[in-house]
């Protein structure tokens, strides 16, 4: 991430919303060895208020969120998110194999659709093409 | 081309009748006559409430319906299945307990008529000239229906899915702590980080080693652990002792009725493991405060042990899915969704039986039964 970025806070911030402390921990420990600056939530719930937290809603630049959550799951978080904020990209990242559910995600406008246990590699390489696309605003 | 037509409709093997505005039948086809043991033109011009009084009372609502909006979503119930079935495939958490599928609206799914139950569609079988005709094509589902709930039952269907689902969920996060720390330790060198990384992935392999263990006790038994005679009464305090670990004892009250002399035959780490989970479960059902009662009888050939918890109840739609395996109401990291299936496993394996009741703000019961003498 250039110093120009960081400084706009357009990508500024990556918010992960996942259950499972390990797994948010891994999540946190790729993304800010690459420089990204992450928010974390525990479920949608939570990720939904955060994103109303402060300039959270402006400096978001990306969602990465699991599937199975209690309160409000990914799903249901992801249909909320491409609602309220349908320019922010989401990604999501899960334990379910599932090409069914990927398919009809990526209608509801998700980017990318990774498996646990997804190398750092590609989930950076992944985080960065998603980032580097045009952000499609939608002047609602 | 006329004859052709009611040859085919006299022929299929769906049922098809033809009623007038006020129910009376103007048509039917053989399947009709066969399923009520008749010829079909016995039927024509007779009122449906002489011809079937039951099946008259369930179809009177959607008469009603109909008459009162001819555009009723129930005329189509079928076609709108079709397409939600084609290419509708709705996102939703594999492991989120399914509500019942139903219309959407509250039409009923099926219709019951001579015991037999039948998915429905309503048509527009009206000549066009005013008169409201209404076509009722039924199509016979007993069998399937019948299987689908005995399999559902012993977990089978619903329970290979949420197999499928709960082992792809519980290894792979595990597995993803342990691949994305072993990755930061290639990246790190400072020993401290290292060593917390390590202990990360030493944890979360434990978790594995845990789930694989809880899933081949869920297989064979491994065939070497012997029965012997066991004191219940004994096993039943040690496994208190046992779930009673991660509770506040000060908020709790543990109830003992035994009134058991008869030792049991099992392995007695099985048996505790039975009891433990039942215990666990209950301590968690209740957040770890209020009343645990145990109850053991003899039951003339065997014991009945009744376990019952002041928690929150189990809603009637898990009821049935409780014993499949990682079906789980708790929290992340709280529960695999293997403890119940495990405790059923067991007590069958036993020749036993488990049963639960449950009321949602009234807790719950599982009982269960073991014969004292399985051979």
């Amino acid at each position: 991430m250039g110093i120009i970025d960081k400084v706009s806070g357009v990508h500024g911030k990556i918010m992960i919303i996942e259950d499972e402390e390990e797994v948010r921990e891994i999540l946190k420990l790729h993304l800010e060895s690459a420089g990204y600056e992450v928010i974390e939530a525990e479920d949608g719930e939570k990720a939904i208020e955060k994103m109303k937290e402060g300039s959270n809603l402006l400096r978001v630049g990306l969602i990465i969120t699991d599937i199975r959550m209690p309160k409000i799951n990914g799903v249901e978080a992801i249909e909320y998110l491409r609602e309220h904020a349908p320019s922010k990209p989401i990604m999501v990242v899960t334990g379910y194999p599932d090409t069914d559910l990927a398919i009809s995600l990526m209608q509801k406008g998700v980017k990318e659709y990774l498996v646990k246990p997804v190398e750092k590699e590609k989930l950076l390489e992944k985080v960065k093409a998603v980032l580097a696309e045009e952000q499609n605003f939608d002047y609602v | 081309m006329e004859e052709l037509l009611k040859r085919i409709l006299m022929n299929v093997p769906d049922v098809i009748l033809v009623f007038d505005e006020n129910m009376g039948i103007e048509f039917v086809n053989t399947a009709f006559g066969r399923l009520m043991k008749k010829r079909t033109r016995d039927f024509f011009g007779a009122p449906l409430a002489d011809v079937d009084a039951a099946f008259h009372e369930s179809l009177t609502p959607l008469f009603q319906r109909i008459q009162k909006n001819p555009q009723d979503p129930i005329m189509r119930t079928f076609r709108e299945k079709r397409e939600a079935t084609s290419g509708g495939y709705q996102a939703r958490d594999p492991l989120a307990p399914a509500l019942a599928e139903g219309n959407a609206d509250d039409s009923p799914r099926v219709l019951t008529l001579r015991g037999d139950i039948f998915t429905y569609q309503f048509f527009d079988a009206g000549p066009g000239d005013g008169d409201l005709k209404i076509g009722l094509a039924l199509s016979k589902v007993t069998d399937e229906k019948e299987l689908l709930e005995r399999l559902t039952q012993t977990g089978s269907v619903s329970g290979l899915d949420t197999l499928a689902a709960g082992v792809a969920h519980e290894m792979n996060n595990p597995l993803f702590s342990i691949t994305g720390h072993a990755e930061a330790i290639l990246d790190e060198t400072g020993i401290d980080k290292i060593q917390a990384y390590a202990e990360k992935i030493r944890g979360s392999s434990r978790r594995i080693a845990k789930i694989v263990a809880d899933l081949s006790g869920y297989a064979r038994g491994k065939g070497n652990e012997e029965k012997k005679k066991i004191d219940l009464v004994e096993t039943l305090d040690s496994a208190v002792k046992i779930a009673l670990i991660h509770f506040d004892e000060n908020e709790l009250t543990v109830e003992r009725n035994y009134a058991v002399l008869s030792p049991v035959e099992a392995v007695p780490e099985e048996l505790q493991r039975i009891f433990t989970n039942l215990f666990e479960n209950a301590l968690q059902a209740m957040d770890g405060k209020g009343t645990l009662s145990i109850t053991a009888s003899e039951t003339g050939d065997g014991v009945q042990i009744r376990v019952q918890d002041t928690g929150s109840g189990i809603s009637r739609k898990y009821l049935s899915r409780i014993f499949n395996p990682f079906f789980t109401t708790k929290g992340q990291g709280k529960g695999t969704g293997l403890g119940l299936n495990v405790v059923r496993k067991l007590v069958k394996k036993y020749g036993g039986d488990i049963e639960v009741e449950s009321e949602p703000g009234k807790g719950a019961i599982f009982s269960v039964t073991l014969p004292c003498n399985s051979e």
